[in-house]
């Protein structure tokens, strides 16, 4: 394999792994108790911003650096990062300790502003919860891009490298570690999947007032969701800013960060892992393959760039027409197996 | 003073803005996030016929209305209507004004990338302040777009409550179903209500960069804010959005200056967080909007 | 030809959802029909389908010698057709005055101040209301009002889908009264879908029978009442 084609390959692994993540999350919100978070950038932002923000300060305090550079950080970034990283190359541990500190840190900020999202998700449903999310999502990127203390204002920040240590094998690790995010939060949403905790969300989903008559706090669960789903947004944000080693909040827009994984899961069915696999997948693609390929559309009067956005919303409405939940539909899951049921029934099979 | 006639004519475009989303929302239940999409194309519509066709922008209102209120059009008969038709959730629907809204940011860059390209126009940053004229010593945007909001709101109500037309339009927004029990058409009935919400986008659009600057993502960046002044202004009566036009633009200009007076200037470059700051608050207190509780207050 | 309304062989349902299997029926002028079957036989669909409310998968309907299986919904009152649906008949955020406005949109401007004091004379327990906001009547004094703003169309048949349910024993019983006045007093035909089948069987001339979207007898109430075997199975009366 060329050395472009690994490159690409392994760029195409990180990403997946971000997306799926953050679909998952999505999937979590919106296929097992109807909230449709279009908001879900706020607490990806607020991820990258910890992510941007903590462990250049982590590092300087772990490592020797030229405590002078401390008097403004924000201008002196590049170099205090680089010092930090000659450090880390050597030190995996330290490395590692940065990373799980910003992570605890990513996720707490994740769950606030779940929480935060969250409140008008229990007073309010259906579309006017939707768009009043899809606003406050704006929040956070006004914030970053005239604060510059946060994460260096529009121009964005360089943060150390905590896979520096891995080498060659840089690139490998920080998406295996992406990878190993999105599959940890597929494993939970298996095990919810297969649980009493599954049915009722479900439940609160498809009949709110019944289940809230059957003694549910559907308030409670609904936070409970949106805080769950906040966390994993913003683990997602910190791995992604750790990924690129740079945030700036130009690149945490709406558009990459809360249409893209709508386009993902409603193509690949929000009733499904799989489905939203699939989806995540295939955009994931074709989005590099049009990066890559920019070049040999040169010739067009416009930048090729706009023909992913294009695609995207015809796919999307060709999607809506014709198989509206998905690639993937959802199964109905069983508390017992069929046997059980049938054993309980008194026969021999259902 | 100067900042008082800006917040005043920011507040008269936030309000057409705002006019058309509540529109939507109130017959049809779709909230359209392509919406600021269709007023950037009416700023695009201001710029090619200026620059194709000399003139000044004002000259251009009434295009910029009937680009806008074809391109709303199209918007429901190609996209939303055949989606509804089938019985989308109204998720479903907002999902589709995405999707619309991706499309138009597509086509909107690509016609501004060859404006720029083949024509050499500054497609991507352009302001026609140059072209307004003077009124009473104020400039003739304010005029024009104060003009623009009251002719439509005010017409719309009283078509509202006075003719038959409005009567069934009050009538579908309420029981849908029963509205075509009753012989309503209501596909043209929601289509006459995208169309009138699209041509008051359009002049807001046009009308836009007579005063501020204007780009391909004008009307994108401002999508939050328009569904803050519809969801503040409530979606109960029409002159919602000219209320909350009115409070949010005088508090996003007017009052961030007095506001940098007391604490500094560095509170500036956060105006635009004053929008969403109005939502929250009325999403927690006020859910009805101003116009519900205007209405709640006086019945 | 006298039949106002004939079914014929009608499949109908919502989508891939069959609920009405080779449906027969007819009504002729100033006949009232009842259609009676336990929930969710399909009675409702029945008129939704007149209505094309529901998809018509085969089969017609022929209203007046036209058939109507093409028509568009909001075409079909103009035909002369009301209808009372069972949920959601009146705008509540309008007044009672405005809702019998709309329940004439299909007549001509000039004829609807004339038609609304026919309707009052017919439905007089609507006078005293006509200033109230429709969504703040009691349930019955709503149905009165429904009734009327079905009425506004000039109907010459008029579908009334349960038109007493949910209904307290007077307010049931002042509907039916109404009911049987219209009936009395105008050539209006009827299809009436009830649950209260005392009330019906002094008003009706016909009755069919539907159970799982067929149905399963039709002919006079006196003939129903006599089939001790469908009455109680079906209705729950023996």
């Amino acid at each position: 394999m060329s050395g472009q084609w690994f490159l690409f390959s392994v760029d195409l692994l990180a990403l997946f792994g971000i997306y799926l993540a953050l679909n998952l999350s999505l999937r979590l919100q919106l296929g097992y108790t109807g909230i449709a978070n279009f908001g879900l950038v706020l607490a990806f932002t607020g991820g990258a911003y910890v992510g941007g923000w903590l462990p250049i300060r982590l590092g300087m305090w772990l490592v020797e650096v030229d405590p002078s550079l401390a008097d403004d950080m924000i201008w002196n970034n590049v170099i205090i990062a680089s010092q930090v990283d000659l450090s880390l190359h050597g030190s995996p541990g330290t490395a590692m300790t940065i990373l799980l500190i910003t992570l605890l840190a990513a996720g707490a900020a994740g769950a606030l502003l779940g929480l935060q999202s969250g409140y008008p998700a229990v007073r309010l449903g259906g579309d006017y919860l939707a768009i009043s999310l899809l606003a406050f999502g704006e929040v956070l990127a006004i914030i970053g891009n005239n604060y510059d203390p946060v994460v260096g204002g529009p121009l964005g920040v360089r943060i150390p490298d905590v896979w520096a240590w891995a080498g060659d094998w840089r690139f490998m690790a920080a998406s295996l570690a992406n990878c190993a995010l999105a599959l940890g939060v597929w494993l939970y949403l298996d095990s919810i999947e297969k649980s009493p905790m599954g049915r009722m969300l479900r439940a609160i989903r498809d009949n709110p007032d019944a289940a809230s008559s059957l003694g549910k706090n559907v308030a409670r669960v609904r936070l409970n969701v949106m805080v769950t789903g906040g966390i994993i947004c913003g683990l997602a944000g910190a791995m992604y800013t750790l990924y690129t080693t740079g945030v700036a909040p130009s690149a945490l827009s709406r558009f990459d960060w809360t249409f893209l994984p709508w386009v993902m899961v409603v193509f690949g069915g929000s009733g499904s892992n799989v489905g939203v696999l699939i989806g995540t997948f295939t955009f994931i693609l074709v989005q590099k393959l049009i990066i890559s390929y920019k070049f040999a559309l040169s010739f067009l009067p416009f930048d090729p760039v706009w023909l992913q956005f294009l695609l995207m919303g015809l796919v999307l409405i060709l999607v809506l027409n014709f198989r509206p939940s998905g690639l993937v539909t959802e199964k109905a899951s069983y508390a017992l197996s069929r046997r059980e049921m049938a054993k309980a029934a008194g026969k021999e099979s259902l | 003073m100067a900042s008082f006639i800006d917040a005043l004519t920011y507040s008269a475009l936030l309000g057409l803005m705002g006019f058309g989303l509540t529109l939507i929302r109130r017959t049809t239940g779709v909230w359209n996030v392509a919406h600021g999409e269709v007023v950037t194309i009416g700023s695009y519509v201001a710029l090619t016929a200026t620059s194709f066709l000399a003139h000044s922008p004002y000259f251009y209102l009434p295009l910029a209305f009937l680009v806008c209120a074809g391109v709303s059009g199209i918007i429901f008969l190609a996209g939303v209507e055949p989606i509804r038709a089938k019985g989308a959730s109204s998720i479903l629907l907002l999902v589709v004004t995405i999707a619309i809204s991706l499309i138009m940011i597509a086509v909107i860059n690509i016609y501004a990338d060859y404006l720029q390209n083949v024509f050499h126009l500054s497609s991507k940053n352009f302001l026609f302040a140059r072209f307004d004229f003077t009124l009473l010593g104020q400039m003739g945007i304010l005029w024009a777009a104060w003009a623009a909001l009251a002719a439509l709101t005010i017409s719309y109500y009283l078509v509202l409550q006075h003719t038959r037309l409005g009567l069934a339009l009050r009538a579908l927004a309420e029981q849908p179903t029963l509205a075509v029990v009753m012989g309503a058409n209501v596909k043209s009935l929601s289509l006459l209500s995208w169309c009138l919400a699209g041509g008051a986008a359009g002049l807001a659009g046009c009308l836009f960069p007579m005063r501020f600057q204007c780009h391909p993502g004008v009307g994108t960046s401002m999508i939050a804010t328009m569904f803050a002044v519809s969801i503040f202004g409530g979606i109960e009566k029409m002159y919602g959005p000219l209320l909350a036009g009115l409070v949010l633009g005088f508090a996003q200009i007017y009052g961030i200056d007095l506001l940098s007076s007391w604490v500094g200037p560095g509170v500036i470059p956060f105006k635009d967080l004053i929008p969403m700051i109005v939502l929250l608050l009325t999403l927690q207190f006020l859910p009805e909007g101003l116009s519900g509780f205007v209405g709640r207050r006086r019945g | 030809m006298n039949n106002l309304l004939k079914i014929e062989n009608l499949n109908a349902g919502y989508g891939g959802i069959h609920v009405l299997f080779d449906v027969n029926l007819d009504c002729t002028r100033g006949e009232a029909v009842a259609i009676v079957g336990p929930n969710g036989s399909g009675k409702t669909t029945l008129l939704n389908s007149i209505f094309r409310l529901a998809d018509i998968f085969s089969g017609s309907v022929i209203l007046d010698g036209t058939e109507m299986q093409k028509e568009k919904s909001h075409k079909v009152t103009g035909r002369g057709v009301g209808y009372l649906r069972q949920e959601g008949n009146v705008f509540p955020g309008l007044t009672v005055e405005e809702n019998l406005k709309m329940g004439a949109f299909n007549l001509p401007k000039g004829e609807v101040g004339e038609r609304m004091e026919e309707v009052l004379s017919l439905v007089k327990p609507v006078v005293p209301f006509l200033r109230r906001t429709a969504g703040t009547l009691s349930g019955g004094e709503r149905e009165m009002v429904a009734l009327a703003v079905s009425l506004m169309c000039r109907p010459k048949l008029l579908l009334l889908d349960e038109p007493t349910s949910g209904l307290s024993p007077i307010a049931s019983a002042q509907i039916a009264e109404l009911i049987k006045n219209l009936k009395d007093k105008t050539r209006l035909s009827m299809l009436i879908i009830e649950q209260n089948l005392k009330i019906l069987f002094d008003v009706v001339d016909k009755c069919y029978l539907l159970v799982s979207g067929r149905i399963i007898f039709s002919g006079g109430p006196g003939e129903l009442q006599c089939d001790k075997e469908l009455m109680r199975t079906y209705l729950g009366l023996a």
